[in-house]
């Protein structure tokens, strides 16, 4: 306790007991390594691949803004993270932030990463890494997150972009292959969302949140899932079939893609008890192998592409 | 007028009395994540100045030796 006296609790000076952990956590690391991850297979796209420095700066970049993105969501979805068990825990919902810090370091945090991704690379990605961030923010996190069961639909677009804001950081210019990259991000996110939504409806519904599973129904949500799954497995093919990626990554993805359709098809099927939680945990976290694998597969060969320049 | 000097001398003394107080008092706990932020800001406009000093020597390349010495 202090030596100092107050009258009450509200005289006394609100001192920060915040630690840099608790800040970092505001970036949503998990988030920020994906970011970081698929941005890094745009980047390596590029024909001509950046001077690594230039490269990793950018990726900072990317990832600060990412990170900007997670903290300035964070400050405006306090309430309803304090109502869901998921979330509790977070900075602000636990007291151990304040909501006009956590403005101020997201917005400090967007405007770093977008100047120095302008700097180190080149304004148009810096544009890009800036509609990025606004489209999270203000038109996922405000606008739609609250008012549409299609929230994750549309605002999926942003956790899609990374990859072609890395393309465009290494060329200036975004092409097919980006943008086939941010299709397959695109299709995959609402799947995978959906199957965690099945787990935690309650928690959703506790928040107010209108996510697929509390306004259209479990059914209709499992079929959504199977339908995105047939559509994304394809999808998943096409860097191979239109030759920016080797047969090794045509092969995974056919393996993955078909693995995927039938976890999704079990998530259909099961719909009672423990074996229907079990079957969309399963398709959760095989989203997420199959995301990764896609995207390691194209960076290990690109940068073999690279090396074998060099 | 004896009345007015000893409120006034009441006065010196509280206005006194103000400046010995400690006024803000970290805790522990306080002073301790209020160490730790600062650190973790020194060291991270370090890294940054260090990043953008490197990458404009990249930027430049060759052309940082053409100058007129």
């Amino acid at each position: 306790m202090s030596d100092a006296t107050y009258l009450n609790d509200e005289q006394a000076p609100r001192i920060s007991v915040a630690s840099p952990s608790d800040y970092f956590a505001l970036l949503k690391p998990r988030v920020m390594s994906l970011v970081v991850f698929t941005a890094l297979a745009g980047l390596l796209l590029a024909p001509t691949p950046p001077h690594p420095l230039i490269g990793f700066a950018s990726l900072l970049a990317i990832a600060v803004g990412a990170g900007a993105s997670g903290a300035l969501n964070m400050w405006y979805d306090a309430d309803i993270d304090a109502l869901m068990t998921r979330t509790r825990k977070r900075p602000i919902p636990a007291g151990r932030l304040d909501p006009e810090t956590t403005l101020a370091f997201g917005l400090v945090l967007a405007t770093l990463s977008i100047f120095t991704l302008g700097y180190v690379a080149n304004w148009f990605a810096a544009a890009l890494l800036a509609f990025t961030i606004l489209f999270y923010v203000v038109i996922y996190t405000i606008w739609l997150k609250r008012w549409t069961p299609m929230n994750i639909v549309i605002g999926g677009a942003a956790g899609a972009l990374p990859p072609m804001v890395g393309y465009a950081a290494a060329t200036g210019e975004i092409n097919l292959a980006s943008v086939v990259l941010f299709a397959i991000i695109f299709m995959w996110t609402p799947p995978h969302f959906w199957s965690l939504a099945l787990l935690r409806s309650e928690d959703y519904a506790r928040a107010g949140v209108p996510m697929l599973p509390n306004v259209a129904g479990e059914d209709r949500t499992r079929l959504e899932i199977l339908i995105y799954a047939l559509a994304l497995a394809p999808l998943g093919v096409a860097p191979w079939l239109m030759g920016f990626a080797s047969l090794a990554y045509g092969l995974v993805s056919i393996g993955g893609g078909i693995a995927l359709v039938a976890v999704a098809a079990a998530v259909f099927k099961q719909r009672e008890g423990d074996a229907a939680r079990q079957a969309a945990r399963r398709m959760f976290l095989f989203s997420i192998l199959y995301l990764f694998l896609l995207f390691l597969v194209l960076v290990v060969e690109r940068t073999a592409h690279i090396f074998a320049l060099i | 007028m004896v009345n007015e000097m000893t409120d006034a001398g009441e006065k010196m003394k509280k206005s006194a009395s103000l400046f010995d107080r400690p006024g803000v008092v970290l805790t522990e706990e306080q002073a301790r994540s209020r160490r730790a932020r600062n650190i973790a800001i020194g060291v991270t406009i370090a890294l940054l100045a260090a990043l953008f000093y490197a990458v404009t020597l990249v930027k430049f390349g060759a052309a940082i030796v053409n100058r007129t010495i």
